[in-house]
C-alpha cells in the first residue's frame, strides 16, 4: 500500500484532474444539448399528445398526458405516404451521388494542376452560389421546360447535381494531402483518373461523408424546387406531402410534428452512422512510408 | 503532351456543363431582366439602368442593405469561430459522443417553420427568455425581442446560428481528422497547454476549412431569408428585413421582378467582393493563392 | 495575364447576357404531356384541364374529388388534372408558369393576387365568358368581389364573413358575461381593460397583418380612397383609428403580437388561452389544437365602429387568359360554384357559398339546440352576410398601399411617430404610388 502512494503521487493528482476534466466535458456537452435540442423536444412531446390534449396551451407542457403513437399512423393515412417517400428517396439518393461524384472531379484540377483560366473558373464557380435562388427560380423553370425535363424526376434532380459548396469544400479537402503521393504514384505510372480515384479519394474520406450529408439534407428537404416543376401530383415529394398536413382552415400541429420527425429520422439516423467515419488516424498509414 | 493539358478540363466538364446550363445561364437571364420592367406575365421591356436609378433613391432598399450588413458582422464571426471549438469538443473519444455530435446537428435538420415555433416561445413576452432574465435580476419588465425594432433583426440572428453551429462543426471535424495526432503529442512534450494547442496546431491546419466555412457563412449571410420569413416577416417597421426579402417582396408580390433583379444584381456584386476580400486574407494560408 | 482573365470573363459575360436577351420571350414553350397543346377544332376533342386548388388535400380530397367525377361524367371528353398547391407558394408557382406560358386552366387564387394578375390583362374577363343568367345565381357582393376596374376576374367561390370568437373562461375570471360579448371597438377597449386587470391574460387580439389596418380604417367609417384613387384617409376621424390602436399599443391592452405577427398568431394565442376575443380566428384549428378551449368559446358578432359594416372575404376561381380551352373551363368553375356543390362544401367546413339559391339552404340558418361552437360561427356568420361587403377591394398596387398603412400603424403604435404625422406621412406614400 505504501509502496503503491509513494511510486504514483503524480498519478492520483493526474487521475483528479483527468476526471475533472471529463466531468467538465460532460456538463458542457449536456449544456449545449438541451440548447440544440429545446425545440426538437417540443416536437418530440407534441408528436406524442393524444387529441383531448390542448397542444398550444401556454406555458407549455412537455409531458404529454396521454402518451400515443397514432399521430405517426394517421400521417401517413394523410396523403400517400409511401408514394412521395419513395419519390423523395429517387430524387435523393441519384442527386447525392452525382453530386459528390461531379464535385469531386471538378474540385481536382482546382486544387492539383495549374491550367489557363484557373483562377476564373473558380471565381465563377464561387460566384453561382451569390445571386439568391428566387431570381433564378423562372429561368431555371423555363429551360428546364425547354429540356423537356417538366414533372420528371430529371428535373428535380439535374439543377442540383454540381454545387459551388461541393466543389469547394472537395477542392479544399484536396489541398490539405500532401503532394508527395501524386508525385510517387505518378512515378509508378499512374494517370491522373487512377490519382484521382485511388490516392486523394480514399484520403478525403471525412470531407466526402460531410458532402454526402450535407447534399443528402438539401435534396431531401427541397421543397420549392420540386413544387414548381411538377405538375403531376403523384410526383409530389415527401416534404411537399407533408406540408399537406396545414390545411387552410385547419392543421393539426400533432400530425404536423409527428410529420416533421418522420422527416427528420432519417438524415439524423444516417448522420449517426456516417459520424463514426470522423475519426482520426485516417492520414496516419499514408504518409509514413 | 496534348492530353495532358487537356485533362483539368475534361474533369471539369461534368460540373461545368451543370453549372453552366442551370445557374449560370439563369443568372446571365437575372442580369439582362435587371435592365428591363419584367413583370414575369407581359414581355419584359428595355430600360436601361432606370431601374438601378430608382434603387439608389429607395430608402428601403438602404434599410435592408444595411440590415444584412449587421447580420453578415453578428452571425459570420460566430459561425466560423465558435464551431472550431465545437468540433474540438466533440472529436474526443469519449463514450456517447456520437450522441453528442448528432444532438448538435440536429438544429441544422429542423425546419424552420418548427423551429421558429419553439423560438417564438422563448422570446414572446412571457416567454422563456424574459423570465429567466427577470428572474436573474438582469431586467424588470420584459422585452418584446421579436416584436420591438431595437431587438427583432438580433432575435432572428440568434436563429441562425443557432441553426448553423452544428453544420459548420461537421465540417471542421471532417477537417481535424486530416491533422496528426503526432503534432499534438510533440505539442505536449513541449509543455503546450490547451489553448495552445489550438491556436497553434488546430486553427493554422485547420486554415482551408476556415477560409471555406468563412465565405460561405458570409455568403449564406447576404442571402438570408427562410428565419426572416418565418419569425417576423421582416417586421416590425421592416426593422429585420434583409435584401433578399426585399428581393422577393419586389419580385412576387409587386410582380417587379426587373426591379427585384437588379437589387439582386446589387447583392451579387457586394458578395463577390466579399468573397474575393476572404480570399485576398486568408488565401494564402486557405490554399488558395 | 490578370487584364487578359478579365477581359476575357468580361467577354463570356456580354455574349451569355445577349444569348440571354435574345431567348427572351421567344423561348417559352409548351410543356409535355399537360394537354395544353390540343388543337382547335370544334366537337368533342379530348381537353384535359389543369385545375389547382390552394391547399385543400387532405380534409377535401374526397370531396373535390367527388365533384371532379361528376363534371367528367356529364362531359366525357373532359379530363381534369387535379393539383393541389401549399397555399404559402401558390403565387410563385403561378408567376413561374405564366412566365413559361404554361399556365393551368382554372385556378383557385385569393382575391388580392388574382387582381394582381388581371391588372395584367392574365385573366379571362368573366362578365363576358359568363351568361347572364349564370352571373344571377351568385350574391351581388361576392360577383363585385372580384373587380378590378370595372371587370370581373373570377368566378366567386366560397364567402366568409369575419365573426368574434370569446373565450368564456376568461370572461368568467374577469366578471364578465360571456352572453354579452364587446360589439364595437370602444366595447372591446373597455374589456380589455377589465381582463387586464382580473386576469393573467390579454383581453383583445386585433391581428393587423395583411390588409386588415385598411380593413380597420373602414370598419371605423374611415373612407380610403377618393374617386382617383388618391388617399381620403388623412382626417381626424382617420387620426382617431391609429390614436385607438395607439392607446391599446402602449397600454398593454393587445399583445405586441398583434401587430407584428401574421394571420395565424392570433389564432395561437387564443388557442393557448392567452386571448380572451378576438376576430379572424380560425375555429376548425382551435377544435383541432385546443379542444378545452374550444367547448368554452362562443362566437358572436364582428366587432364593428362607426361604419356598421361587416367585412366579407371571398376565395374565387380564376381563368388565365393563356388558357387554350376557356369554354371548357369557364364551364367548370361554374359547376364548381353550382348551389348543389356548395352546399356540400359548406358542410365540410363552416364556410359560407356564393350561390344565393345555396345560401337559403337551412342549413346556414338553423342550428340545433345543442350546437357545437362550429355550428354557431356558421349561423352567426351567414346572419351577417346582408351587411356585409369586400371592405378592401382588390387596387392596382395593393401590396404596395397596404405595406403604407401597415407602416403608419406601427410608426404611430411603436411611439416612432404621432398619429398625425405618421397618417401624414402614409397620405404622401400612398398618392406618390397612385401616381405611377
Amino acid at each position: 500500500m505504501a509502496l503503491t502512494s509513494v511510486n504514483n503521487p503524480k498519478s492520483l493528482s493526474t487521475r483528479l484532474i483527468g476526471v475533472t476534466k471529463k466531468i467538465l466535458t460532460y456538463i458542457l456537452l449536456i449544456l449545449l444539448t438541451l440548447f440544440m435540442l429545446g425545440p426538437f423536444l417540443w416536437l418530440v412531446s407534441t408528436a406524442l399528445k393524444s387529441g383531448g390534449e390542448n397542444i398550444f396551451q401556454y406555458p407549455p407542457k412537455l409531458i404529454p398526458e396521454q402518451l400515443t403513437f397514432t399521430n405517426f399512423v394517421k400521417v401517413m393515412e394523410t396523403f400517400p405516404f409511401w408514394r412521395y417517400l419513395f419519390n423523395s428517396v429517387v430524387v435523393t439518393v441519384f442527386t447525392v451521388f452525382f453530386n459528390v461524384l461531379f464535385c469531386s472531379l471538378a474540385a481536382y484540377p482546382l486544387a492539383r494542376m495549374n491550367f489557363k483560366g484557373k483562377n476564373v473558373i473558380f471565381i465563377l464557380i464561387l460566384s453561382t452560389m451569390m445571386i439568391p435562388f428566387q431570381l433564378l427560380m423562372i429561368p431555371i423553370y423555363i429551360m428546364s421546360l425547354n429540356l423537356g425535363l417538366s414533372n420528371t424526376y430529371a428535373g428535380m434532380i439535374l439543377p442540383h447535381i454540381t454545387t459551388a459548396f461541393g466543389v469547394f469544400l472537395m477542392r479544399q479537402a484536396f489541398t490539405v494531402i500532401p503532394k508527395e503521393l501524386d508525385e510517387s504514384a505518378r512515378m509508378d505510372g499512374a494517370n491522373s483518373f487512377q490519382i484521382w480515384l485511388r490516392i486523394l479519394m480514399p484520403l478525403v474520406k471525412p470531407s466526402i461523408v460531410t458532402l454526402i450529408i450535407f447534399t443528402f439534407i438539401t435534396a431531401w428537404g427541397d421543397f420549392l424546387w420540386p413544387l414548381i416543376i411538377v405538375s403531376d401530383q403523384d410526383m409530389f415529394t415527401l416534404p411537399l406531402g407533408l406540408n399537406m398536413l396545414s390545411g387552410t382552415f385547419t392543421s393539426d400541429w400533432r400530425l404536423i410534428a409527428a410529420g416533421a420527425l418522420i422527416s427528420m429520422a432519417p438524415i439524423i439516423i444516417f448522420f449517426l452512422i456516417l459520424q463514426r467515419h470522423f475519426i482520426s488516424g485516417v492520414m496516419r498509414g499514408a504518409v509514413k512510408g | 503532351m496534348n492530353r495532358q493539358k487537356l485533362t483539368p478540363y475534361l474533369f471539369l466538364i461534368p460540373g461545368s456543363i451543370i453549372l453552366g446550363a442551370f445557374i449560370f445561364y439563369p443568372m446571365m437571364r437575372a442580369i439582362w431582366l435587371s435592365l428591363t420592367e419584367y413583370n414575369m406575365i407581359q414581355d419584359a421591356e428595355f430600360i436601361g439602368l432606370d431601374n438601378y436609378e430608382t434603387l439608389f433613391q429607395d430608402d428601403l432598399f438602404w434599410q435592408t442593405l444595411m440590415n444584412t450588413f449587421i447580420y453578415l458582422i453578428g452571425v459570420v464571426p460566430a459561425l466560423v469561430i465558435v464551431p472550431i471549438f465545437l468540433a474540438v469538443l466533440v472529436n474526443q473519444k469519449v463514450k456517447g459522443i456520437g450522441f453528442f455530435r448528432s444532438a448538435f446537428f440536429v438544429p441544422v435538420v429542423t425546419s424552420l417553420v418548427v423551429a421558429g415555433i419553439a423560438w417564438d416561445w422563448v422570446y414572446k413576452e412571457h416567454g422563456l427568455l424574459n423570465y429567466a432574465l427577470e428572474l436573474a435580476g438582469i431586467i424588470s419588465e420584459p422585452i418584446g425581442w421579436l416584436t420591438s425594432t431595437s431587438t427583432a433583426l438580433f432575435a432572428v440572428m440568434v436563429v441562425t446560428i443557432w441553426k448553423g453551429l452544428g453544420y459548420y462543426m461537421v465540417i471542421y471535424l471532417a477537417g481535424l481528422q486530416s491533422i496528426h495526432s503526432d503534432l499534438y503529442e510533440a505539442a505536449r512534450i513541449d509543455g503546450a497547454n490547451w489553448w495552445q494547442q489550438i491556436t497553434r496546431i488546430t486553427i493554422p491546419m485547420l486554415m482551408p476549412f476556415i477560409l471555406l466555412v468563412s465565405i460561405m457563412s458570409s455568403i449564406s449571410a447576404m442571402k438570408v431569408f427562410e428565419e426572416i420569413y418565418v419569425m417576423t416577416g421582416g417586421g416590425p417597421l421592416h426593422s429585420s428585413e434583409t435584401l433578399v426579402f426585399f428581393i422577393y417582396n419586389e419580385a412576387f408580390a409587386n410582380l417587379n421582378m426587373g426591379y427585384a433583379s437588379a437589387a439582386g444584381v446589387i447583392l451579387f456584386l457586394l458578395t463577390l467582393i466579399l468573397s474575393i476580400i476572404n480570399i485576398k486574407f486568408m488565401g494564402k494560408k486557405g490554399n488558395l493563392t | 495575364m490578370k487584364r487578359k482573365n478579365l477581359l476575357f470573363v468580361a467577354f463570356l459575360v456580354m455574349i451569355m447576357m445577349v444569348v440571354a436577351a435574345c431567348n427572351d420571350s421567344s423561348d417559352t414553350t409548351e410543356a409535355e404531356g399537360d394537354g395544353n397543346g390540343n388543337g382547335e377544332g370544334g366537337g368533342d376533342e379530348e381537353i384535359t384541364l389543369e385545375f389547382w386548388t390552394m391547399q385543400l388535400q387532405p380534409t377535401f380530397t374526397d370531396y373535390i374529388e367527388g365533384m371532379i367525377s361528376d363534371f367528367e361524367e356529364e362531359n366525357p371528353n373532359i379530363t381534369i388534372n387535379w393539383l393541389d398547391v401549399p397555399a404559402a407558394d401558390l403565387e410563385q408557382k403561378i408567376l413561374a408558369d405564366v412566365s413559361a406560358d404554361n399556365a393551368p386552366d382554372v385556378v383557385n387564387l385569393n382575391p388580392s393576387f388574382g387582381g394582381s394578375l388581371a391588372e395584367l390583362d392574365a385573366t379571362v374577363n368573366m362578365d363576358e365568358a359568363v351568361s347572364e343568367e349564370e352571373r344571377s345565381r351568385y350574391l351581388d357582393g361576392a360577383w363585385e368581389a372580384n373587380q378590378l376596374d370595372g371587370e370581373t376576374f373570377g368566378v366567386p367561390w366560397y364567402l366568409d364573413t369575419a365573426v368574434t370568437l370569446n373565450n368564456s373562461a376568461i370572461y368568467e375570471e374577469a366578471g364578465l358575461d360571456p352572453e354579452d360579448p364587446p360589439e364595437t371597438y370602444e366595447e372591446a377597449k373597455e374589456y380589455a381593460e377589465i381582463i387586464q386587470e382580473e386576469t393573467d391574460q390579454y383581453g383583445y387580439f386585433p391581428s393587423l397583418d395583411l390588409s386588415l389596418p385598411l380593413q380597420h380604417m373602414e370598419l371605423m367609417g374611415v373612407p380610403l380612397m377618393n374617386e382617383d384613387g388618391t388617399a381620403a384617409f388623412n382626417t381626424d376621424d382617420g387620426v382617431e383609428v391609429l390614436e385607438y390602436f395607439t392607446e391599446l399599443y402602449e397600454n398593454d391592452l393587445i399583445p405586441a403580437e398583434s401587430l407584428t405577427g401574421d394571420q395565424r398568431e392570433g389564432t395561437n394565442f387564443y388557442q393557448s388561452g392567452e386571448v380572451a376575443f378576438g376576430v379572424n380566428f380560425f375555429i376548425a384549428e382551435i377544435q383541432e389544437n385546443a379542444p378545452e378551449i374550444y367547448e368554452n368559446t362562443v362566437p358572436s358578432a364582428a366587432i364593428t365602429g362607426d361604419s356598421g359594416k361587416k367585412n366579407m372575404t371571398v376565395q374565387n376561381l380564376v381563368v388565365p387568359e393563356q388558357t387554350e380551352h376557356q369554354e371548357a373551363a369557364v364551364d367548370f368553375a361554374l359547376f364548381i360554384t353550382s348551389a348543389e356543390n356548395q352546399v356540400e362544401f359548406a358542410k365540410l367546413t363552416p364556410i359560407l357559398p356564393s350561390s344565393t339559391e345555396a345560401l337559403e339552404d337551412p342549413y346556414f340558418t338553423d342550428v340545433p339546440d345543442d350546437a357545437e361552437p362550429i355550428d354557431l360561427v356558421r349561423k352567426t356568420s351567414a346572419e351577417q352576410l346582408p351587411d356585409a361587403e369586400l371592405l378592401v377591394p382588390p387596387m392596382d398596387n395593393f401590396n404596395d398601399l397596404q405595406t403604407v398603412m401597415h407602416d403608419a400603424f406601427s410608426r404611430a403604435m411603436m411611439g416612432e411617430a404621432t398619429p398625425e404625422e405618421s397618417l401624414a406621412q402614409a397620405e404622401e406614400e400612398w398618392n406618390e404610388i397612385v401616381a405611377e
